[in-house]
């Protein structure tokens, strides 16, 4: 095995791209690696985990949602609007499609603007695909016990019949200071 | 082709984990223009905890829980509080626990579940690696970090110790397990009574059920 992978090693590599993967910790990068699709996470073990080239070998980042391993706390966010995520939600992140297993019960969606794209990169969830923005982070964070996947879909104007509207508690601090 | 060479280092090593915690001041971030994905976090706790020697007993798979959900509070805040929940047969509960960032001392005693739950003996332990019953070395525990649970029936509930002492004594490291502050530890706990812990003594199909209690210590 280490003799083919020297071989390789010699190999003029091509010109693909692939995906970075960063931790920084207080400003700090402190691990800026490789990234091989995809990025999982899995409501039963409440973890995502991700496998990255560092220095040469793969290692496994492994998140761990301490906060959040209760059932009814998972969400998906998409234009400002809230929906729940069944307790036994998985999703696996790849380049240009974020896969949601399970259900999510957003029932009949709607666009402003007439149609829902649904070009890559897209959101694939109980069978709906909506594109989403490219040049802005999807985004998964917590508040309290709570647990979001937060995304801009291409057109940003998709309201489902279930869905909540959502007030991003990172942004009240800041309403809260201009005040 | 550069993918299939990752791919065979993947083969050719031993992966190392890295383990960070995705806490109230952390995001995860993945832009597809950029290529990047990114997680920003204000209070990194894992550091490198090389766990491929503290693997979890053969053919038993985890059931990752969450103590401040089942508490009502961060793991060490209770100094008085309990609860149950049951275990399936070949599998292990683990809790990813933040230890405190300052002086804590207290003992977590197993008992008999309540009624609901299937009684059944059980190995409780303390270590930065999930599954892991054996703590045999200090990197992953100090001291006794390991102890077996409650024998049904039994009159003696069975203790784990623990404390973030800088400096315990000779005494508390043969009675308590000595945990670093704001250190990423697992709380681990099996149906087995016996190393390596592959044999499970739950004779219910459905689980038995664990009692624990939280209490402050001396």
């Amino acid at each position: 095995m280490k003799l083919l992978t020297l071989i390789f090693l010699l190999t003029p590599m091509s010109s693909q791209a692939l995906w970075t993967f960063n931790v920084i910790n207080d400003g700090s990068p402190v691990l800026y690696s490789d990234l091989l699709f995809p990025i999982s996470y899995t409501h039963s073990t409440c973890q995502f985990q991700a496998a990255v080239i560092n220095n040469g070998s793969a290692d496994d980042v492994i998140i761990i949602n301490t906060a959040g391993c209760t059932s009814n706390n998972h969400f998906i966010v998409i234009d400002g609007y809230r929906y729940p995520l069944s307790d036994t939600v998985e999703v696996n992140f790849y380049s240009d499609l974020h896969l949601f297993t399970e259900t999510s019960n957003l029932n009949n969606c709607t666009s402003a603007s007439g149609i829902i794209p649904t070009d890559p990169p897209r959101i694939l969830l109980n069978g709906l695909s909506i594109e989403f923005k490219a040049d802005s982070d999807a985004l998964v964070f917590t508040d309290g016990n709570n647990l979001y996947f937060k995304y801009d879909s291409i057109n940003g104007d998709i309201v489902c019949d279930n869905g909540v509207e959502f007030i991003d508690p990172r942004e009240i601090i800041f309403l809260g200071g201009f005040e | 082709m550069k993918q299939l060479l990752l791919l065979l280092f993947a083969f050719d090593s031993m992966a190392a984990q890295y383990f960070y915690d995705l806490d109230e001041t952390a995001e995860l971030k993945i832009n597809v223009d950029a290529e990047n994905a990114s997680l920003v976090s204000g209070a990194l706790i894992g550091p490198e905890t090389d766990c491929t020697l503290h693997q979890p007993p053969v053919g038993t798979t985890p059931q990752t829980m969450s103590y401040e959900a089942f508490s009502g509070n961060p793991f060490g805040d209770s100094t008085s509080s309990s609860f149950s929940f049951a275990i399936p047969i070949n599998k292990y509960a683990t809790f990813p626990v933040t230890t405190p960032l300052t002086l804590y001392l207290r003992k977590n005693s197993f008992e008999q579940p309540t009624a609901n739950y299937t009684p059944a003996s059980y190995t409780v332990s303390l270590s930065k690696c999930p599954g892991d019953f054996n703590v045999s070395s200090p990197d992953v525990g100090r001291g006794r970090c390991v102890v077996g649970g409650q024998y049904a029936g039994g009159s003696t509930a069975p203790v784990l110790r623990w404390t973030t002492k800088d400096n315990p004594s000779p005494t508390d490291l043969v009675v308590k397990c000595i945990l670093e502050k704001n250190t990423l530890y697992y709380l681990n706990i099996i149906h087995s009574t016996v190393p390596p812990y592959t044999d499970s003594v739950c004779t219910d199909a459905s689980g038995c059920g664990v009692l624990f209690t939280e209490l402050i210590d001396n």
